[in-house]
């Protein structure tokens, strides 16, 4: 069985009092353990997916099940990260991280180490005080990343979450994120629009049709890790990538 | 040149009571309707003396704090309602825009006869004419708030009390500051207002006390405290709490 399970969703939205279908179908296995790259045409319903997995919303049709048991609701194995970090702008570092074990009435020592492990993890041991207007956007992604980390989830969902980088900053990230992969074996959804980006993360990437989406195809990747954007043997794949991005007239 | 503000303030305040002065001094009006800036600042010196200025001050105030702490804590908790609940909004939502058109005073005549003349009748006008500013503004604060802040919170576990006060009231803060800001002088008013027509203490009693005794200089000297109580508690009070958010948040 694998660890995440999606079989025959279907998602509507209203467009101008009309439902539109969003999401036609989608079957898709996660695997314990893998990274799977999700990546199609803008608008295609890849983001809607993984707020589905997340527990955001909920299917009109079919069901997805995490480890046997359908998915209803959010829960702390599956974490959301957003595209603009969705940080508390009115706490400071250190108490955006340890904010889900606070409510979790996590007591304070335990939420220090706990807190002080991924701040480190993720580089940011000497910002802990700064609040988030004060950060660069690569610091924030990291700070959404560490917020995920202390709930000490099993699969991360990633929601374009290097789009807004510079490419230093952006090809640093992927290099940290699959760093912590290798440490935490942590299962990664990975949605991006860029096939660099999907090619690099990827143990597999999963290409998704335009409106109402499909999967298209799924292309194996494999493990060597860690990978870099400019990484010679990615290129064929993000050709392949592109094609069949291409084939769907986009 | 480039002239500092407080030069140009300053002067202009200067030249403003030395004209008032001048215009006193020239007769054109008889002294005890036109009393000049020195009758004014003698006329609250022997109030000050006798103590009465200072038993209105804090009898007005008290009335204010209490009246206001009411209003500040019913439209915060209305306004989440508001914000988080569409029936609530669709339904109370409206009545509390038709309220808020209700000028404070105009709450009194049933303050009289609910309460009697009493503190808590002055109050309840206060409180009743800051109360719908207040939810107002704290609603559309919550309406307003980042969506994404949200879910965040609900997948790293907030729920019920803790997304209230962790998330939805931080969140919203730098609206509601000015929500409680708007209700704070809707409160100044409505207490001023109140105590001219209970004619029961306070700032808004000597008025009053002021046009019995045909006192022009007690009336005008009295006007000057309100306000200055009123510049005084919005330039420090909340310009200081709106900087700090403002800061913290780096909208600024």
């Amino acid at each position: 069985m694998a660890m995440l399970e999606s079989r025959g969703v279907a998602k509507y939205f209203t467009h101008k009092n009309q439902p539109m279908r969003a999401l036609d179908n989608i079957d898709l296995d996660i695997r314990d353990g893998e990274i799977v790259s999700l990546i199609g045409p803008s608008g295609c319903g890849k983001s809607t997916f993984l707020r589905l997995v997340a527990g955001l919303e909920t299917p009109d049709e079919g069901q997805i099940t995490f480890d046997g048991e359908p998915v209803s609701g959010t829960g702390p194995e599956r974490i959301m990260i957003f595209q603009e970090g969705a940080l508390f702008p009115w706490l400071n570092v250190r108490d955006n991280v340890e904010f889900g074990l606070r409510v979790a009435g996590v007591p304070a020592e335990e939420r220090s180490k706990s807190s002080n492990k991924y701040l480190e993890m993720m580089h940011l041991a000497d910002f802990t005080d700064s609040y988030i207007h004060q950060l660069s956007t690569g610091m924030k992604q990291r700070v959404a990343i560490a917020r995920a980390l202390v709930m000490e989830p099993r699969m991360l969902l990633m929601d374009e979450p290097f789009s807004a980088l510079d490419i230093p900053t952006r090809d640093r990230l992927l290099g940290e994120v699959q760093d912590i992969w290798m440490k935490t074996g942590k299962t990664i959804l990975f949605v991006t629009h860029n096939a660099v980006e999907a090619s690099v993360m990827g143990t597999r990437i999963a290409v998704f049709s335009k409106r109402p989406s499909h999967i298209r195809k799924i292309i194996d990747v494999g493990n060597g890790r860690p990978r870099t954007s400019d990484d010679p043997d990615l290129v064929p794949i993000q050709n392949k990538i592109r094609s069949e991005l291409c084939r769907e007239g986009v | 040149m480039i002239i500092p503000v407080l030069v140009k303030k300053v002067v202009f305040y200067v030249a403003l009571i030395a004209g008032w002065q001048a215009l006193a001094m020239v007769d054109v009006w008889p002294e005890n309707i036109f009393p000049s800036p020195y009758d004014v600042v003698e006329d609250l010196a022997y109030m000050a003396s006798d103590g009465s200025v200072f038993h209105g001050i804090g009898t007005s105030l008290a009335r204010l704090i209490t009246g206001f702490v009411i209003a500040a804590a019913g439209g915060l908790v209305l306004g989440i309602f508001m914000a988080r609940i569409t029936i609530v909004d669709q339904t109370i939502g409206s009545l509390v825009l038709g309220l808020q058109s209700i000028p404070s005073v105009a709450w009194v005549p049933l303050a009289i006869l609910w309460f009697g003349l009493t503190d808590a009748g002055i109050v309840f006008v206060t409180a009743v004419g800051a109360v719908f500013a207040v939810t107002i503004n704290v609603s559309s604060g919550v309406k307003n708030i980042n969506p994404h802040y949200v879910e965040a919170a609900r997948n790293i576990g907030a729920r019920g009390g803790k997304m209230i006060t962790g998330v939805l009231i931080p969140a919203a803060f730098p609206y509601m500051i000015s929500g409680f800001k708007q209700g704070w002088a809707f409160a100044w008013r409505g207490v001023i207002g109140a105590e001219l027509l209970f004619s029961y203490l306070g700032l808004g009693f000597l008025l009053n006390a002021g046009r019995q005794l045909n006192d022009v200089s007690q009336i005008i000297g009295i006007m000057i405290i309100i306000m200055g109580i009123g510049i005084g508690i919005d330039g420090f009070v909340f310009k200081r709490l709106e900087d700090r958010v403002m800061a913290r948040w780096g909208l600024r």
